[in-house]
């Protein structure tokens, strides 16, 4: 499939006692074939919500409305067959904790040929063909081996990678991966990184993450969001060496680094609004150095890639 | 560097544990110690022994064997009643202040704790010392009333810096004391750990895994593998210069942001071993990108090499990693 999946006014509300509450306030996000974006954002930035709203797998109590439109389908208004029938061949996920997200009681082989026959007419013995070739692709050794094993058998490294081959074994425009690298140690987080930055074969990624680094080491193109919205969106090299949105300047401000001098962190202050809180102008306004009344009195609108009335200039150092 | 100046060390000093019919060696023979006023980091992935050591160093952890001093005075083999001035000056804060935090307690118990449990004082007296350490902790000193459950993560962690503090300790050990938190908090903890050390002139022991941190706090780090220390030595050195293959590795594995970096990657094959079942030789050779023959039937010893540094290889300094160094004005 070659064309880009788009996400169109996308919002997603839980209830509160004082009615629905945003979390994810009316996002635009369009993702081209085999790119690699990233989603950064701090607890709370509507991230991971965005992320499972656009497979359709949001907790029940959740309210979403806007489009996400994969090939020709909304994924929003589908019924749940065509949903279903969506998430694995058009888009899949990779959730943080493999261990918690495959089958404890079935094979490796089990779950990923159950995947493959859930999609295609295959006989067991191809379906079981395209569960080695799947697992080779993504680097595990003894592949043969591996595929009679059970979940808890394998390291976290090794689960991830089975957690990955799951999310592509159906040949998906997109993959989203959330925090896929987080409960991870220092060296199978790089050997997850590669594969994610080089071993997707045709499909798009969508990473979501904490960590701009993390971001940067694997992606194109950068999306920062803040308290339900997107403030600043671009290529990796724009959005680390030249931030404009203040929120994105901070939290690469924040991040030590190897520098001999050892200059203090600059952290922002606060913290950001609760689901509940009523805010009004930009939700950044209250932590931000820039703000004037402007910021409090209207929300600015996403233009030119940035929603800022204030966006800083000069290079980041 | 003087020998005094240690304020709590540990001398070949192992914790083992069984587990079912195996012995599992956590740390094996470590050499530790820290200054005065001075921070050291202990970097490791799972399995490498650096939370042990670090519960071994407040008692907390019996070890095997070795001896552990605090101030020139030996604390192995003390009871607990004799303990007491041991445990007022080493204190801990932990990762996760969402369960390090008794839910049933306010603030003011949380933090007066340790007060009632070392010094004679009354309730009032607690909660006045308690506001003091919240203040200076940047928090307010009304919130001693409320429970740690109506605190975000951050302040939870400040809570849990006011605690530790109580007794005015000479030793803090925090075992990845900002991984649990947001990336714009985080900051806000490390500077606050940074003052502390400014005002009070206390020494940390930095557990953690992201050597970006452990750089920027740390004078010294002390790199453990499966047990075992493969290196240590300044910051600056071990990070421009790392002698270890594994240092090498885990400084080429901090995720960049900058191409040069992600290039010239090491990406080691496949995970740490079970400390149950250690390779033979060298624990590392299986995973080492410079492993020769000998290394999988020799140990290397760790070594002293100038500066203070010591390695644990017999190709010290061969593999380099290529770390993105920026330079503030």
């Amino acid at each position: 499939m070659s064309k880009a999946i788009e996400v169109k006014n996308l919002q997603v509300s839980f209830p509160t006692p004082n009615g629905y509450s945003a979390v994810v306030r009316g996002i635009d996000l369009t993702i081209k074939p085999g790119e690699r974006i990233a989603i950064v954002g701090e607890s709370g930035s509507g991230k991971t919500m965005l992320g499972l709203s656009m497979l359709g797998i949001q907790p029940s109590s959740a309210k979403v409305t806007g489009e996400v439109i994969i090939g020709d389908v909304d994924m929003v208004s589908a019924n749940d067959a065509t949903a279903r029938k969506l998430r694995g061949n058009y888009i899949s996920m990779v959730f943080q904790e493999p261990l918690t997200s495959l089958n404890p009681v079935r094979t490796i082989s089990s779950q990923l040929s159950e995947s493959v026959r859930r999609h295609n007419k295959m006989s067991k013995a191809e379906a079981e063909d395209r569960v080695l070739e799947i697992l080779t692709s993504v680097g595990i050794p003894a592949p043969k081996e591996r595929m009679k094993s059970y979940p808890h058998q394998l390291s976290g490294g090794l689960r991830q990678r089975v957690m990955i081959a799951l999310a592509l074994i159906n040949k998906p425009a997109l993959v989203v991966a959330d925090e896929p690298t987080t409960a991870l140690d220092a060296t199978i987080q790089a050997q997850i990184l590669d594969l994610l930055r080089s071993g997707m074969g045709d499909a798009a990624l969508m990473l979501i993450t904490h960590d701009l680094a993390v971001a940067a080491d694997v992606c194109n193109r950068i999306v920062v969001m803040y308290a339900g919205n997107i403030v600043e969106q671009g290529p990796v090299a724009e959005i680390l060496g030249n931030p404009r949105h203040p929120y994105t300047r901070g939290l690469l401000n924040a991040i030590p680094k190897f520098d001999k001098a050892r200059p203090p962190l600059m952290p922002i202050p606060g913290s950001p609004p609760t689901i509940t809180e009523v805010v009004s102008g930009c939700r950044f306004a209250s932590r931000c150095s820039y703000a004037d009344s402007q910021c409090t009195a209207s929300e600015p609108k996403f233009v030119d890639n940035l929603a800022c009335f204030h966006p800083v200039v000069g290079v980041s150092q | 560097m003087s020998n005094d100046n240690k304020i709590l060390s540990a001398v070949d000093l192992s914790v083992s544990f069984k587990v079912s019919n195996a012995l599992l060696r956590a740390v094996d023979s470590v050499n530790f110690y820290v200054n005065a006023g001075e921070t050291v980091a202990i970097v490791g992935e799972s399995g490498s022994g650096k939370t042990t050591l670090a519960l071994s160093l407040i008692r907390s952890t019996p070890p095997t064997s070795g001896q552990i001093f605090f101030e020139g005075e030996e604390v192995t083999k003390l009871s607990e009643k004799n303990l007491k001035p041991f445990r007022k000056n080493v204190q801990m804060v932990f990762q996760d202040p969402y369960s390090s935090l008794d839910p049933r307690m306010n603030v003011g118990q949380v933090i007066g704790e340790p007060l009632k449990a070392h010094f004679k004082m009354s309730k009032s007296e607690r909660n006045e010392r308690a506001a003091e350490l919240l203040v200076s902790v940047g928090l307010n000193g009304d919130f001693i009333d409320r429970r740690a459950s109506q605190f975000s993560g951050g302040q939870r962690q400040r809570i849990a810096i006011a605690r530790a503090l109580a007794l005015d300790p000479k030793v803090v050990i925090a075992d990845e004391p900002v991984s649990a938190l947001d990336v714009s908090t985080q900051a806000q903890i490390v500077n606050l750990l940074q003052k502390i050390q400014e005002d009070r002139n206390i020494s940390y022991v930095l557990v953690s895994h992201d050597l970006r941190l452990v750089y920027h706090l740390a004078t010294r780090v002390v790199v453990m593998y499966l047990g075992r220390v493969v290196e240590e030595g300044n910051c600056d050195d071990v990070v421009a210069n790392p002698q270890h293959p594994y240092t090498a590795a885990l400084l080429s594995a901090v995720p960049a942001l900058d191409e040069a970096t992600r290039r010239d990657r090491i990406v080691l094959n496949g995970a740490p071993p079970s400390p149950i079942a250690r390779p033979t030789g060298c624990s590392f050779h299986p995973r080492c990108p410079i492993a020769r023959p000998e290394c999988a039937t020799n140990t290397p010893e760790l070594q002293s090499l100038p500066n203070g540094r010591k390695v644990a290889c017999f190709f010290p300094g061969e593999l380099q990693a290529h770390v993105s160094f920026t330079s503030s004005k």
